[in-house]
């Protein structure tokens, strides 16, 4: 028998849902975006011994079908299977936390009155043992009227039991009509009540809660040592990211170099060789060494997620977000811009209030994004000196540290702005769950390290290698005439483009050089660096190589320059990939463009003033 | 009867009501919406609550347990002022 069916996998956030999905689909997932709206679609496969095969929906996690944020909304509409053009739904594989049954089987209730065939994973049930959480297990599924295996997902239990049900399941899949209405406040207690009654009639005998959890919790929520050691966990983040990840780093460039070198030579002085070698190796090799600290970074925001001290994290940052009219639960989208803007704006949908969730989307690309290192790692070797300042701090490390400091000032600052003079929003609930604490798995943490690391690569081998092309043409093409007395750039495309546009950026300090550089810059930050090497190399009369591009800026740029580009570089728009994901979230053209104008107006109004202010301060001549 | 905004740390007590009305007349907020999420994260009439942690400023947000269970919620000190209680006996 072949046969083709598609199971929706609902639950409540902190269920473990993400670890069921990794355990039941393993590496066969795909993730795409719904049509018309702008939620991630994550799509996995699996096949039962009775060869069915079985197309596995992840929902959002949610605590009712009534819906309140764009992601609610989406598991709802599945589920009811009134999304569009979305397949219907053959089964619902409901996961529920063992040892919160109450909110888990309120959603069962709910989801037991869209008629669609059930079955339940009662997760954690490890934990849920141990803990002394204990129930009839036949008597409940009597009561619930569908099948339940308990599993432990992380460590793949009960995952093979789990498909067994759905063989047994299959012959006989019919959905009744559906009466699920939106609940209102009574009927919501009548659930309630309707649960109650369950766990009664099953003799639960409630355990007690994880005593460890509470330990470390007396600590990590502790007023003053908590905010400590979530600082301590910030600053070994950045740690981490600037010195552990050199050592790889390092070696990738090696890597990178060797094969320039090999391609190069074996079309010496040939427009091709000039192309693969200087224009495609080099490009695409500037922005894959940051592969490393891309790892590092998403790293601890998975363990950190994983083990459940994220959301201790949220909930000791709350009042600073309040503060400035911000979520608790916009931490995190902040905190994983760091890495990329991208997955951080994805997580945005957590927010449930539109206008909340506009403001942390429009400030969370001010963070400094992990594609900003390398130019801010460029200019802060060039111009600033390795002096230690108090015997102990390093003035470059300093000087990173600061610009980390500006970006997080001013995404709290922009927000503050947007949210109290243009997108005010009523008031809101803020409220979220704080899971008992757990060791992270490492295949699960393995299976979430890659998607990041994938993404990352893909984009460095097309959106990338075809910028680097693009501008190796523009920058070789049209050649130098004969006799030319300027280097062979200035008469290329990029060259005209430069020397047109440098009006406008003459007043920040910006010579031509750098306005051609930020054009293809515009298209990925970290491209800026290879496209200024790629501008140098060619207009200097010898070969300046990349490494030689520290020594050479040093020479040809003043301070004020530096400064200011650096300070362009905390605020401009440098990133179409990050307009374009706002554009798919918000669903409008309209928010990216308000996105993209305040941040070139704040960067060009912060980069004059640091520009003048450093010609004033007579600084430009050191 | 004491608000559960009003609770110190470790203190507990069973929910006797759940009323938005002393904040829902803030402009601002759809009515029944705060009720319908706190209904939805457990808070119910007869659950028993205990709070454990409070915020560094001005003891706000809270974390709060229901009915010993695993999991814990947080919860800001503005929302909870609706959850009203009876010293548990």
């Amino acid at each position: 028998m072949h046969k083709n069916i598609n199971i929706a996998l609902v639950g409540n956030p902190n269920c473990g849902k993400t670890a069921l999905f990794n355990a039941l689909t393993g590496s066969k997932q795909r993730v795409a975006n719904y049509s018309g709206v702008t939620i991630e679609k994550k799509h996995g496969y699996f096949i039962t011994k009775k060869h069915i095969n079985c197309t596995l929906v992840d929902l959002p996690g949610t605590y009712s079908l009534r819906s309140h944020s764009p992601d609610e909304l989406i598991t709802r509409d599945v589920v009811l299977g009134t999304f569009g053009e979305e397949e219907q739904i053959d089964l619902i594989l409901c996961i529920i936390d063992a040892t919160n049954l109450q909110n888990g089987l309120r959603l069962v209730l709910e989801l037991k009155q869209t008629g669609k065939p059930l079955m339940i994973a009662l997760n954690m049930i490890d934990i849920a043992k141990r803990r002394g959480y204990n129930y009839d297990l036949q008597k409940l599924q009597q009561e619930l009227n569908c099948h339940i295996v308990e599993t432990t997902a992380i460590k793949k239990q009960g995952i093979a039991e789990l498909v067994a049900v759905v063989d047994d399941l299959v012959p006989d899949l019919h959905a009744s009509t559906c009466t699920w209405q939106a609940p209102d406040l009574s009927e919501s207690r009548n659930y309630h009540a309707r649960v109650a009654e369950i766990l009664e009639d099953v003799k639960i005998t409630q355990g007690t809660p994880s005593l460890c959890s509470q330990r470390i919790d007396t600590v990590l929520l502790h007023p003053f040592y908590g905010i400590t050691i979530l600082l301590a966990i910030l600053f070994l983040l950045f740690q981490a990211v600037f010195s552990w990840a050199e050592v790889p780093k390092d070696m990738m460039q090696s890597g990178v170099d060797w094969l320039q070198a090999y391609v190069t030579g074996l079309f010496p002085n040939t427009l091709i060789g000039g192309l693969i070698g200087d224009g495609v190796i080099a490009g695409v090799g500037a922005v894959v060494v940051f592969l490393p600290q891309i790892l590092i970074i998403s790293l601890f925001v998975i363990l950190l997620e994983d083990s459940g001290y994220m959301a201790r994290a949220a909930f000791l940052m709350d009042r600073i977000m309040a503060s400035c009219g911000l979520h608790g639960k916009a931490f995190i989208p902040i905190l994983s811009s760091f890495a990329c803007a991208i997955p951080g704006i994805m997580a945005t949908r957590t927010i449930e209030n539109r206008n909340d969730r506009l403001v942390t989307i429009l400030v969370s690309p001010l963070t400094t994004c992990s594609a900003r290192l390398p130019i801010y790692t460029l200019l802060i070797s060039a111009f600033i000196p390795t002096t230690t300042v108090f015997g102990l701090f390093n003035l470059q490390g300093i000087v990173m540290f600061a610009l980390f400091a500006i970006g997080i000032i001013f995404v709290l600052l922009v927000a503050f702005v947007l949210k109290f003079f243009f997108l005010r929003s009523g008031k809101q609930i803020s409220i979220m769950e704080l899971p008992s604490y757990k060791i992270p798995s490492i295949a699960n943490v393995a299976m979430e390290l890659i998607k990041p690391a994938k993404s990352f690569l893909r984009r460095a081998g097309t959106i990338i290698v075809a910028i680097m092309i693009v501008l190796w043409f523009l920058s070789t093409f049209p050649h130098a005439p004969i006799g030319a007395t300027l280097p062979a750039i200035d008469y290329s495309f990029v060259g005209k483009i430069g020397h047109y546009l440098e009006f406008i950026f003459l007043p920040i300090g910006f010579n031509w050089q750098i306005v051609a550089a930020l054009i293809p810059g515009m298209a990925a930050r970290e491209i800026a660096v290879s496209a200024l090497g790629t501008i140098y190399a060619i207009s200097g009369n010898e070969e300046v190589v990349r490494q030689n591009l520290t020594l050479f800026l040093q020479h040809s740029w003043s301070l004020a320059t530096a400064l200011s580009l650096i300070t362009w570089y905390i605020f401009a728009p440098q990133c179409i990939s990050t307009l374009a994901v706002v554009k798919r979230e918000t669903n409008s053209y309209k928010w990216p463009i308000i996105m993209f104008t305040y941040q070139i107006v704040l960067a060009y109004v912060m980069a004059f003033i640091v520009y003048r202010t450093v010609l004033l301060l007579g600084l430009h001549q050191f | 009867m004491k608000r559960l905004s009003d609770f110190k740390k470790l203190q507990s007590g069973v929910i006797t009501q759940i009323d938005e009305s002393c904040i829902s007349s803030n402009k601002g907020f759809i009515a029944g919406e705060v009720e319908a999420r706190l209904l939805e994260m457990g808070f119910i009439e007869g659950a028993n609550v205990k709070l454990l942690h409070k915020g560094m400023f001005g003891g706000d947000p809270i974390a709060v347990r229901i009915n010993n269970n695993n999991t814990m919620i947080a919860l800001r000190k503005r929302d909870a002022s609706v959850i009203l209680t009876k010293e548990v006996i």
